[in-house]
């Protein structure tokens, strides 16, 4: 009996564990093992992908170099020289975190293809159209010609130059607004968020009379007009915002608030970033955007634009009709857009008014838009754009771009740096 | 090399003993031949006693004494004689060793002799060595009982209440045991001879032991006695510097921080570099003891009992690793809980207590307020004249001030530290006898860090009792609890890191304001985070539940063959709360509660079979075994935010509460066998194999196949060398073992994963690629060894060179993230690891004077192989990378050339943004004028040259003292903590040394840059913070006393020892932190990293072993 025992265990045991070897994720599918079913959930995958993967110093990262944020030290050339490193980790997490949302947009592209009769499939499509135009906007304003990807691909890519990946913008834009329509909230991609982004897009390449345009049927379409900070940037109904991220905090890895707040606000935060000195400047006291762009705690100006601390998160605003309303005023030139400048300085409690150079006009044009978009990732581009930031803000020729992260062009020859990092 | 020779002692004793109850039994039995006729019973009883030897014993009346009887029989032996003369009776027997007991028939057999009943008798005696010094403290013990003494200062014994006719056995610690029957009135002088052979130590090997001289394998075993125990929480801490190769450490000096352990270099990169840990034949899951990340990964292990460890073996090589297969890579180190020993009846207690201290407190030093300020205001003056900024222009930086004018400058450290109190009780029960052996073992311990609030408890229970019911069953069972509770303080890792958060402030600030109320850090009041608010407005703790519990039966056929099969269980819950009430930073405005716990499950079902026997002149001894592993984890955290005030502390009143859990799971089958052949204990083959499938790969890539080879040569068995008192046995082995640690659970598979929600509807999205080809990392292993034994075992060398190839090393591959990951799961490359091992050590006594010493030096060299076609260095973290040719560990870093002293120096590139005379000028290995990560260059390693310790001990009569040394030579030790305190301009404390030199003009100094008010060039990774963490420790110092058997005795104890011992007493070093060896990280591509990580503490303890 014995000289069977081996054989006997050893079948009853591969006939009992065989199995227990094939283990699989409780908390995950196959991606081939997605259905038409699971759309919806794909959908939901891609925004909170696109909200969250770019990582939060992204969504300041135009404040950070801008002028308008500093650290320590109370001088934004500071931060600015720090941060302008190939090595600084915040650089390297928005290219990663923008490549990892394109990846997600890119699979809901390919899924939508898989069930074309779907409908949600093809509202997806429209909304993954968007949002691939708005991270190679947010990829082209950081850094130049990128690679353009319509597929993901494992390859090492090379770059493409710059107006090629606007032109590429632009289709995605158009191809999402042959798909899009008005949503229930503004929290989801309506076609109205599309042309906010084409008319930011069209004003970023100087095509003026069209980024003019777009912004004025925006502005006077009737579905949105100008309204108070309060509701804007306290988590109220508002008559502003096009389209923002809910970035609820159960879902949302993006605290923006967390790094303007200090530790002496009753809803605490890090209190890394501060607004510079010259920026509270901007800010007289009948602006009435002044209490909620601005607070002081114990002694410390913090941007108040979010409210939560470390409570919680708030929501991301991408684009809002004031937004339009600057656009239109640059875009239209001195003359015919001062006076959609002076609506959008009359609703905020400040005075008309007439400056009497393009210079001029165009300076006013930028304070309005510091004040205005202070603490919502604008201020730097906008200065390279219009060819400001060099004197400005101090910068050196190559810094109107930013750094390739280091990592990345040592794991993909085919990359070029951006010269002179 | 006293351990060795302890467990060596005490084996060979056994063994010899055996042979001698063998012997007996063989005397007893011979066939005899009686002849008795009409004579009374009570006659025939006295008759067999006198011809046999045996005593017989029975109650007075239960023999008839009117029975006559008749017997006559030719050789048969004692029993058939004796069940002939009953067989007409109204009586039974049972025979037992000597003695004969009788009873009546009818009566309970087992209870048949009340002891008190038996007449007992007192016998004397005389222990001597060879040279007739008489041997002080020798254990006297009546085999079978709890009867024992021990022989006092002139080697005299006496024991009373002995049963006539039972065995004595006399043994000492380094000396070969004898026994001797019981006899009255004979005053015995026993001689025990120096036990020098080391070669017939047991070792526990993978599934079964076996005798050191049939070992063909670099194991190493670590006794754990009044020499090697420490006071420490971690029972890998027990091999700091004792084993050659070995290196460990823990995380910080906080109590329960997490342990690295290197076993031979590290193997891997990320498959896990953490050998694999067996208690008591179950392997163990290791999984860090946290959950949520307080600032340093805690230890699982701290929740074991090390007073219940009796040995640790450590398996270096494959040829004693690769029966564990898929998971020996890293080594195996196998622990052993003591057990009840037979013939014994032991209460052992043991009570500790003592304080520990932040060593060298005062060992940084930082600017006063006044040199600071006048260091910090220097940065300004330079900053706007740099910038040509003069007052009222936007960006010019005034002067700072002490805001608290003349008062005195606060000690930030006095704060946080503390003198922490410890005190420890353990007590075991235990003994045995040849059929049944049992352990009981309890143990209490509170200790407190030197940081204020950390503080842990610890309570374990054991229990381990095994019965021979028949001569072919054996059944045991091995159950522990192990229970610890760490209150525990923020880690190096966390924002609100202890020691940071304290010495970086400036040397005016102030914890409380003049109302009370705390400073507010992170605002210009404070610049860090109040660390005394921190700790007091926190409360965090965690609580870890072991239950290792394991279940056998054993068939056995004869002395060759037996089959085992077991089920064992390591299950593990762990809870870890963290609260941060309203007043505390990361309180969240209104207090938040995280709440998480986690539960291990951990089942194998084993079955092994052994086989053992001889032909002629060769032993053949065989293994054969298949196990089954399941790994089951489930995770559940609530984090609660919103209290109505600090004294609700459960997350039922939060307002905000978010949940999630998980689950993993994890299987392993393993196919396993080995094989030893030896020819007259003087060659020795050994083969063993394991097949192990594992649900961390794909179908097709599940299967590891790792065999084994080595080979034995006892050249002191061999006729040449007989007589010599020299043992020498040559080593060589090859094997294969595998890795697959480290790696998730699923990462062969692509996923969609949930938890990527949108506006509160679920989502998925792909969160991992997958990768299909994923397979088993393999490190082919070959090991080369001798051990030698000269001048009776007063010396003995154990020396092995050997190499380890590891390849398709399983790294997180990364990739460019325009793929949309950054890294992939992968195998790739190839690493190497080489290395030189030697241990001597020695025994010498001069008279009653004792010294042994055992010393240990090993080194290690790593060297990556190969990484795909890489060239070029991946780099990895922030200071590290990973480049063929390098070792791992290395540092990928900026390299200080020195201080611009001139404008002029500067290139323009740098001049542009800022850079001046008196700042650092790196290394620009490109030579365009730009910084940036191509001038990064690959420079020194967090890896040791070599290592090891030095023990010696000192015995004089009852005298102990133990010294025992540490030493690692040639790692360097990267220290961040420096550069921000080197940092001007930034709010935070400066360094004495760097506020005091700074650059001030050309010629000044080409070390201390400039003071410079936002300063961003001087404070680069690189060189300026590599140091050498080469140290000496004198880890510890035991001064213990045995007292004397005739002041113990009359009060009834059979030992009592006390001692003292201080830890870590002295550091050597030149390193500038405080402790070169502790790490931030434990992974091991980023160890070797100090951000004021909390060090090792000064521990002064005083303790008794007392023994019943």
């Amino acid at each position: 009996m014995k000289k069977y025992t081996l054989p006997i265990i050893c079948l009853i045991c591969c006939y009992s564990c065989s199995g227990e070897l094939d283990q699989y994720s409780h908390g995950a599918i196959s991606p081939e093992a997605v259905t038409e079913k699971d759309i919806p959930a794909v959908r939901n995958g891609m925004y909170s992908c696109v909200q969250n993967a770019p990582s939060e110093p992204s969504y300041i990262m135009f404040d950070m170099l801008g002028g308008v944020l500093t650290t320590g030290t109370g001088n934004a050339k500071d931060l600015i020289n720090s941060t302008l490193s190939p090595l600084n980790s915040y650089i390297v997490s928005s290219w990663n975190g923008y490549f990892n949302a394109l990846y997600q947009v890119n699979n809901m592209l390919t899924i939508s293809d898989r069930f074309p009769y779907s409908e949600t499939g093809q509202l997806a499509r429209g909304e993954a159209y968007y949002f691939r135009a708005y991270i190679y906007y947010c990829l082209v304003t950081r850094w130049g010609g990128v690679p353009i990807l319509r597929q993901n691909t494992l390859e090492k890519v090379s770059r493409n130059s710059e107006n090629e990946v606007w032109a590429f913008i632009e289709e995605d834009i158009e191809n999402a607004l042959s798909i899009l329509g008005s949503t229930s909230t503004f929290y989801l991609v309506s076609a109205d968020a599309a042309l906010a982004l084409k008319a930011r897009v069209k004003l970023s390449q100087g095509k003026m009379q069209e980024a003019a345009d777009i912004a004025e049927g925006l502005i006077t379409s009737g579905g949105y007009k100008l309204d108070n900070f309060e509701k804007i940037f306290r988590k109220t109904m508002n008559s502003e915002i096009i389209f923002a991220f809910e970035n609820l905090t159960e879902e949302s890895s993006i605290n923006i608030s967390d790094l303007f707040y200090t530790y002496g606000h009753p809803n605490k935060g890090q209190g890394t970033y501060k607004p510079t000195p010259e920026v509270i400047a901007l800010f007289v006291d009948q602006d009435n955007r002044k209490s909620i762009s601005l607070v002081n705690v114990a002694g410390t100006e913090c941007i108040n634009k979010y409210p939560s601390g470390q409570t919680g998160t708030d929501p991301l605003i991408i684009s809002r009709i004031a937004e339009m309303y600057l656009i239109s005023a640059e875009a239209k030139g001195r003359t015919a857009g001062v006076s959609r400048l002076n609506d959008l300085r009359k609703f905020r409690g400040l005075g008309e008014i007439y400056p009497s150079t393009d210079d001029a006009y165009l300076t006013a044009i930028l304070e309005e838009r510091k004040r205005e978009l202070m603490g919502e990732n604008f201020m730097y581009y906008d200065l390279v754009r219009t060819g400001r930031a060099k004197v400005e803000l101090g910068l050196l020729d190559y810094q109107m771009v930013l750094p390739i992260p280091g990592k990345e062009l040592q794991l993909n020859p085919n990359l070029e740096p951006n010269p002179g990092y | 090399m006293k351990s060795f020779k302890y467990y060596n002692q005490i084996f060979t004793f056994f063994f010899a003993f055996l042979l001698y109850t063998t012997a007996i039994h063989a005397r007893a039995n011979p066939p005899y031949s009686f002849d008795i006729e009409n004579e009374s019973l009570e006659k025939a009883i006295e008759k067999i006693q006198n011809e046999t030897g045996h005593i017989f014993f029975y109650y007075d009346g239960i023999i008839d004494p009117n029975l006559k009887v008749t017997l006559k029989t030719k050789n048969l032996t004692l029993s058939q004689t004796l069940d002939r003369l009953f067989a007409s009776t109204n009586n039974g027997y049972r025979l037992e060793g000597q003695q004969i007991f009788i009873f009546r028939r009818n009566d309970e057999k087992s209870n048949a002799m009340p002891q008190q009943q038996i007449r007992k008798i007192t016998i004397k005696g005389t222990v001597v060595d060879e040279n007739n010094l008489s041997v002080v403290g020798a254990n006297i013990v009546e085999k079978e009982t709890t009867n024992s003494t021990t022989t006092n200062v002139d080697g005299h014994f006496t024991l009373n209440n002995v049963t006539p006719g039972a065995i004595i056995t006399i043994s000492y610690i380094g000396f070969s045991g004898q026994a001797i029957v019981a006899r009255e009135n004979e005053e015995y002088h026993i001689r025990l001879e120096e036990e020098s052979k080391t070669m017939d130590e047991i070792v526990i090997i993978g599934y079964g032991t076996q005798r050191r001289s049939l070992v063909t394998s670099a194991i190493s075993k670590l006794t754990i006695d009044e020499s090697t125990s420490r006071q420490v929480a971690n029972p890998s801490q027990l091999l700091n510097g004792r084993i050659a190769g070995v290196t460990t450490f823990t995380g910080s000096g906080n109590l329960g921080s997490g342990e690295r352990m290197s076993v031979r270099g590290m193997a891997s990169i990320s498959a896990g570099n953490e050998p694999l840990y067996v208690i008591d034949g179950v392997p163990i899951t290791n999984d860090s003891g946290n959950l949520f990340n307080f600032g340093e990964t805690m230890s699982s292990l701290a929740t074991l009992n090390t007073s219940d460890i009796e040995s640790i073996e450590i398996l270096k090589d494959a040829a004693s690793a690769a029966i564990y297969g898929s998971r020996a890579t890293n080594g195996v180190i196998v622990i052993t809980t003591k057990s009840g020993k037979e013939g014994r009846s032991d209460i052992q207690i043991n009570v500790s207590t003592g304080f520990s201290k932040f060593p060298d407190i005062g060992k940084i030093k930082l600017a006063d307020s006044e040199l600071y300020i006048k260091d910090y205001n220097a940065g300004i003056d330079n900053y706007n004249k740099q910038y040509g900024l003069s007052i009222g222009d936007s960006g010019y930086k005034i002067h700072i001030s002490n805001p608290f004018g003349n008062l005195p400058d606060t000690d930030w450290m006095d704060l946080i530290t503390q003198t922490g109190t410890m005190f420890n009780i353990d007590a075991s029960f235990s003994g045995g006898t040849k059929k049944t052996k049992y352990y009981i073992g309890t143990n209490y311990s509170t200790t407190e860090g030197i940081i204020v609030n950390n503080k842990m408890d610890k309570v374990n229970l054991k229990a381990k009792v095994s019965h021979e019911l028949t001569p072919w069953l054996e059944v045991g069972t091995n159950n522990s609890g192990n229970y610890t509770k760490n209150f525990q303080v923020p880690g190096a890792d966390l924002g609100s890191t202890v020691i940071g958060r304290a010495i970086e402030q400036r040397p005016f600030d102030r914890p409380y304001k003049p109302n009370g109320e705390y400073y507010i850090g992170g605002t210009d009041e404070l610049t860090r985070h109040n660390i005394v608010q921190i700790l007091n407005e926190q409360d965090a703790y965690l609580e870890n539940f072991r239950f290792l519990g394991s279940y056998y039966a054993m068939l056995k056929y004869k002395d060759k063959l037996s089959w085992k099969y077991s089920f064992s269980a390591d299950v593990n819950y762990t809870y870890d709360y963290t609260y941060y009430n309203e007043n505390h930073p990361y309180g969240m405005g209104n207090g938040r509660l995280i709440d998480q716990s986690r539960l291990i499950k951990n089942f194998i079902s084993e079955n092994v079979i052994n086989y053992n026997d001889k032909f002629k002149d060769f032993s053949l001894s065989a293994t054969l075994g298949h196990s089954f592993q399941k790994v089951t984890n489930r995770n559940a955290q609530v984090d609660g935010r919103g209290f109505p005030s600090s004294s609700f502390d459960v997350n039922s009143v939060a307002s905000e509460i978010l949940g999630s859990t998980s689950m993993g799971v994890y299987a392993m089958e393993s196919y396993f066998g080995r094989a030893t052949l030896s020819y007259l204990d003087r060659y020795i083959l050994t083969g063993t194999f394991r097949g192990d499938g594992s649900s961390k790969f794909a179908k097709d890539k599940r299967w590891g196949w790792f065999p084994s080879l080595s080979l034995g040569w006892n050249i002191s068995n061999e006729k040449f060398m007989e007589g010599r008192d020299t043992e020498i046995k040559f080593r060589a082995s090859y094997g294969k073992t595998g890795n697959q640690g480290g790696i998730g659970r699923y990462d062969y598979q692509a996923l969609m994963a949930g938890g990527y929600n949108y506006m509160g509807n679920s989502g998925i999205a792909v969160s991992s690629f997958g990768n299909k080809e994923l397979t088993w990392e393999t490190a082919d292993q070959y090991d080369l060894g001798f051990d030698i034994t000269l001048f009776k075992g007063k010396v003995n060398m154990m020396i092995d060179v050997y190499q380890k190839n590891t390849k398709d090393l399983l790294y997180s591959m990364p990739i460019q993230a325009t793929s949309g990951v950054t890294s992939i799961m992968s195998n790739i490359g190839t690493m190497r690891n080489r290395g030189l091992e030697f241990t001597i050590n020695t025994h010498f006594t001069f008279g009653k004077f004792e010294w042994l010493s055992q010393f240990n030096i090993a080194t290690n060299k790593n060297k990556i192989t190969s990484l795909i076609d890489e060239t070029a260095p991946i780099s990895i973290g922030s200071n590290r990378a990973l480049k063929v040719g390098e070792e791992m560990g290395a540092y990928y870093i900026f390299e200080m050339e020195g201080i611009y002293q001139y404008d002029g120096e500067v290139p323009k590139e740098q001049y542009d943004i800022g850079i001046r005379a008196g700042d650092v000028k790196w290394k620009d290995v490109d030579e365009n004028g730009i910084i940036n990560d191509n001038d990064r260059v690959m420079k020194g390693s967090a890896n040791p040259d070599f290592f090891g310790g030095w023990n010696n001990t000192f015995r004089y009569k009852n005298l102990q003292f133990d010294v025992f040394l540490t030493y690692i030579c040639g790692n360097d030790i990267y220290a961040p903590w420096m550069s921000v305190v080197t940092h001007a301009g930034y709010h935070m404390a400066k360094l004495k040394e760097y506020a005091e030199n700074a650059w001030t003009g050309p010629g000044s100094t080409n070390t201390y840059p400039r003071s410079m008010a936002g300063d961003v060039n001087n404070i680069r990774n690189s060189d300026c913070w590599l140091k050498d963490g080469s140290f000496i420790r004198l880890r510890t110092l035991t001064l213990g006393y045995n007292f004397p058997n005739k002041i113990i005795e009359p009060i009834g104890l059979k030992g009592l020892r006390v001692y003292c011992q201080v830890d870590n007493l002295f550091l050597l070093t030149k390193y500038p932190g405080w402790d070169p060896e502790i790490s931030n990280s434990l992974d091991p591509r980023f160890i070797g990293v100090d951000k004021w990580t909390v060090p090792q503490p000064r521990t002064f303890m005083i303790g008794a072993n007392i023994n019943f």
